[in-house]
């Protein structure tokens, strides 16, 4: 039963109150007296919220404040406290950070977080020149990567490595333009989108798996990595969203967007991969049948951009 | 064409369970070059076959015992959701 006298609820006298849910921290109980016991015992401190809380126990006998007060423990009310305050926030900030630590270690496994940070470091002249190169790789002459051979290299220092960022960007506005085309022809519903996304991305995977697989197969030893490969298949998607979009216009004018971005492409990504695929480092390897092999897959993996970009776009397309 | 990550999932289980029916004494042993356990020096080039073989042989190895309680609980799944 709750003290008649002081009713913080401001429900007529008499009238029971509704039952505490949560534990009144407000500043109503606010006072020095418990001063002796906080140092060690607050972390400690017992949840009252259980038992229901008889009004005169221990001499605590404060409207709002319903849970048990045991004698000599300092009660909850000590948090506001200053210094107690304080204390606890570091702590807490001091736990954020030890678990922030745990997770990032713990997920480095899996998916290399700090490798990942460096294709992401772009600026607004390498975006630029990459998207000019994409369409118009013919006048670029030197496709060499200049870096270190340990550590990546970030994306903004070099035009020619490769970065997440496009290929991100690109891959978000392609379900998008996806979504733009088929509410045009009224085949849209919110869950078509989603249906795009997730096909999407299978095929950027069933693509990846089996480049990966080719390359194990022919035991051919290469500097790509994976995200590098990642990057390099979804560079297609830059081309198939302006192809989409001339698309809406005129059919026409899709199929000539589409057949001069897969051979723009084409030849960017056989001029990039010319010079990764070989070894990294400019110089040709010593043994020849590596490098008709070598040559083989580059060409496989520039002749497969313009049928998956075709592939992923015809069902958008209808005349 | 609508795919879906639950597709590729099932693609994925039955293209492993496709490597692992392979018999190895029936039709395995039978291949020409199946038998080379070593590879010759440190050879720059395994070669196409025997990589094929490696890979055939350790996905046998490392799948064959845990995809049977996975094949379980998909046939369960299809049963109860079609």
């Amino acid at each position: 039963m709750y003290d008649n006298h002081y009713d913080p609820y401001g429900q007529p006298q008499g009238q029971q109150p509704p039952p505490q849910l949560f534990e009144d921290t407000s500043g109503q109980n606010y006072g020095y007296g418990n001063q002796a016991g906080y140092r060690g015992n607050n972390y400690g401190y017992p949840q009252g919220g259980g038992p229901p809380p008889s009004g005169g126990q221990g001499g605590n006998a404060q409207g709002g404040a319903g849970y048990p007060q045991y004698p000599g423990m300092p009660g909850p009310q000590i948090f506001q406290d200053p210094m107690v305050a304080n204390m606890a926030m570091q702590y807490g900030q001091s736990l954020v950070g030890q678990g922030r630590e745990y997770v990032d270690k713990k997920l480095e496994k899996y998916v290399s977080m700090t490798q990942l940070k460096y294709y992401f470091a772009v600026d607004t002249r390498y975006v630029m020149k990459k998207l000019q190169l994409l369409f118009f790789p013919f006048t670029h002459s030197d496709w060499s990567v200049r870096y270190n051979q340990e550590e990546p290299v970030q994306p903004r220092y070099e035009i020619n490595a490769p970065d997440l960022y496009i290929p991100l960007m690109a891959v978000v506005t392609y379900i998008l333009v996806a979504g733009l085309c088929l509410g045009l022809q009224e085949r849209f519903s919110p869950d078509v989108l989603g249906m795009q996304a997730s096909s999407a991305m299978v095929w950027l995977v069933l693509e990846i798996f089996l480049i990966l697989a080719t390359l194990y197969v022919t035991a051919i030893s290469t500097n790509i990595k994976t995200f590098d490969l990642l990057a390099f298949s979804s560079y297609k998607y830059v081309g198939m969203n302006i192809a989409l979009l001339a698309g809406i216009i005129d059919d026409l004018g899709y199929y000539l967007v589409l057949a001069y971005s897969s051979f723009s492409l084409v030849i960017f990504m056989f001029r990039t991969l010319r010079w990764q695929v070989q070894g990294g480092d400019g110089a040709m390897e010593a043994y020849s049948a590596g490098n008709k092999r070598r040559l083989y897959l580059l060409l496989f993996m520039s002749g497969l951009q313009p049928l998956m970009m075709w592939w992923l776009t015809r069902h958008l397309v209808v005349d | 064409m609508a795919f879906g990550i639950y597709s590729l999932l099932e693609a994925i289980v039955l293209s492993l369970n496709a490597v692992c029916i392979l018999n190895e004494e029936r039709f395995l042993s039978k291949l020409p070059g199946w038998g080379g356990s070593q590879v010759h020096g440190f050879g720059e080039e395994p070669g196409m076959k025997t990589q094929i073989f490696h890979f055939i042989r350790s996905v046998k190895t490392v799948m064959k015992y845990p995809l049977i309680p996975v094949n379980v609980f998909v046939i369960v799944f299809k049963l109860i959701f079609g």
